[in-house]
């Protein structure tokens, strides 16, 4: 490769004076917290963790029902909390959906998307947190350090993150592959009409010749595969207390409901 | 029991515009390479500079910022275009204005590229990196970096001609 060319070609890209003023702007109005970093408990035993997995786009923010807690932790996802009684409203999702792969001989298609969430345990008698993905295909992507790396099922999260910051925005990255005969039948349609759907939008030939797009509903399309891919996702929290014991509860995650117009869906969580 | 708090350093106002100044062009090339879209690009900007200010440990030198921007904003890149009905057919003309007239051919080129490879030619050939350092940034294997670049190198081969040095 003559790199010259290259070099000077690049060169030639300029950030627009426009879009970096802007960044500027944004530095001097950002407010600035300046908080403490308990440097010692930086390490293995996170408290109040955060296995920051942040909901993209709209949050709904629950209000913790006042009855008296049997657990001596508060878990929250988003800020809301999350208990053991039954499901809480966590957030919405109402990005369209994730990216598609497809092998175009073989008919394979492949979803993927991101679902983010913030898990947050607290109580003033927590030792450690420890937390252990199962279940599904997902993985995990550590924004703070710009650090990504797929972690499959059993992976204990804690001590991956041992040396990230204990906020780290984590991202759940979930798939659903139409090959996949764990799926049942009616999800692996769901991703190959999705994906066609998508297909016929934009003008492109479609993976299966028999398409018909007026029968394509995106709601149930996408409650069908979230509510499969989020049925798979289980979060293993064993939090230690202070006295030495022990208690390990499940979070667990459905798709409420999809809306038919707007395509957003609403997801709750619940421990088990 | 005491209660125990967790805050966040963050970066402070001064240390905030010099890495703008510093590596602003270098975002916007890198979300160029992933996005080829100018307009996307000035999202990303916006986007890695608010990460800057609210992620970006306070404590760190030069060159880990600059690896952890390139992390950052290469992220961003794929966040954005997992947003499904923002990806893009748009024609690889909308950028050209950026090249020189000259060098159109060579973004044609390279932007045809697969997105990893893009990458990977950038840091290699513009940013100077070795292969172990771009490898350490994107959290690759080193031979998967190694036969990423073999294999853009080889497209480019018929367009462009072999030259300059580089330390591997």
């Amino acid at each position: 490769m003559n790199e010259n060319r290259y070099t000077r070609t690049v060169d030639s890209i300029k950030a627009p004076k426009e879009s970096v003023q802007k960044m500027l702007d944004a530095v001097h109005s950002y407010e600035k917290k300046e908080k403490i970093i308990h440097m010692s408990t930086l390490k293995k035993s996170v408290i109040a963790a955060s296995l920051a997995v942040a909901i993209i786009l709209t949050a709904v923010f629950g209000i913790p029902a006042l009855s008296p807690k049997t657990n001596p932790f508060t878990l929250t996802v988003n800020a809301a909390e999350v208990t053991d009684r039954e499901f809480t409203a966590i957030g919405t999702l109402d990005t369209i959906g994730g990216d598609f792969q497809t092998t175009e001989r073989s008919g394979q298609v492949i979803y993927t998307d991101f679902f983010q969430f913030n898990v947050k345990v607290e109580g003033s008698d927590i030792d450690n947190v420890l937390y252990t993905l199962n279940g599904g295909s997902f993985g995990i992507n550590t924004e703070d350090y710009g650090y990504s790396k797929m972690m499959y099922q059993s992976d204990v999260i804690a001590s991956e993150m041992e040396d990230l910051d204990f906020k780290g925005f984590t991202c759940l990255w979930l798939c659903a592959d139409s090959f996949d005969a764990t799926l049942p039948e009616e999800v692996r349609q769901a991703v190959r009409d999705w994906n066609d759907h998508a297909n016929y939008k934009l003008g492109q030939p479609t993976l299966q010749p028999d398409y018909d797009d007026s029968r394509f509903n995106i709601a149930d399309c996408k409650k069908t595969i979230y509510t499969a891919l989020l049925d798979r996702l289980k979060v293993d929290v064993a939090i230690t207390l202070t006295d030495g014991k022990t208690v390990e509860k499940t979070l667990v995650f459905t798709c409420d409901s999809v809306e038919q117009e707007t395509g957003i869906a609403t997801i709750s969580a619940k421990l088990e | 029991m005491s209660e125990r708090r967790y805050d966040i350093i963050t970066i402070g106002t001064e240390k905030a515009e010099h890495i703008i100044h510093e590596y602003s062009d270098m975002i916007y090339r890198i979300a160029v390479h992933n996005l080829k879209n100018p307009t996307d690009a000035e999202d990303i900007l916006q986007e890695v500079c608010l990460a800057l200010l609210t992620k970006c440990p306070a404590d760190r030198g030069d060159t880990f910022i600059k690896h952890w921007l390139i992390r950052v904003t290469i992220n961003k890149c794929n966040s954005f275009r997992r947003q499904f009905w923002q990806t893009r057919r748009e024609s690889i003309d909308d950028y050209l204005h950026l090249a020189a007239p000259e060098e159109q051919g060579v973004m044609d080129e390279v932007l045809s590229l697969p997105k990893k490879e893009r990458n990977i030619i950038y840091l290699y050939y513009y940013e100077k990196y070795t292969i172990k350092e771009i490898a350490a940034i994107l959290g690759m294997n080193q031979n998967t970096v190694s036969s990423s670049l073999g294999r853009a190198r080889k497209r480019l081969r018929n367009i462009l001609t072999e030259g300059g040095t580089h330390n591997e």
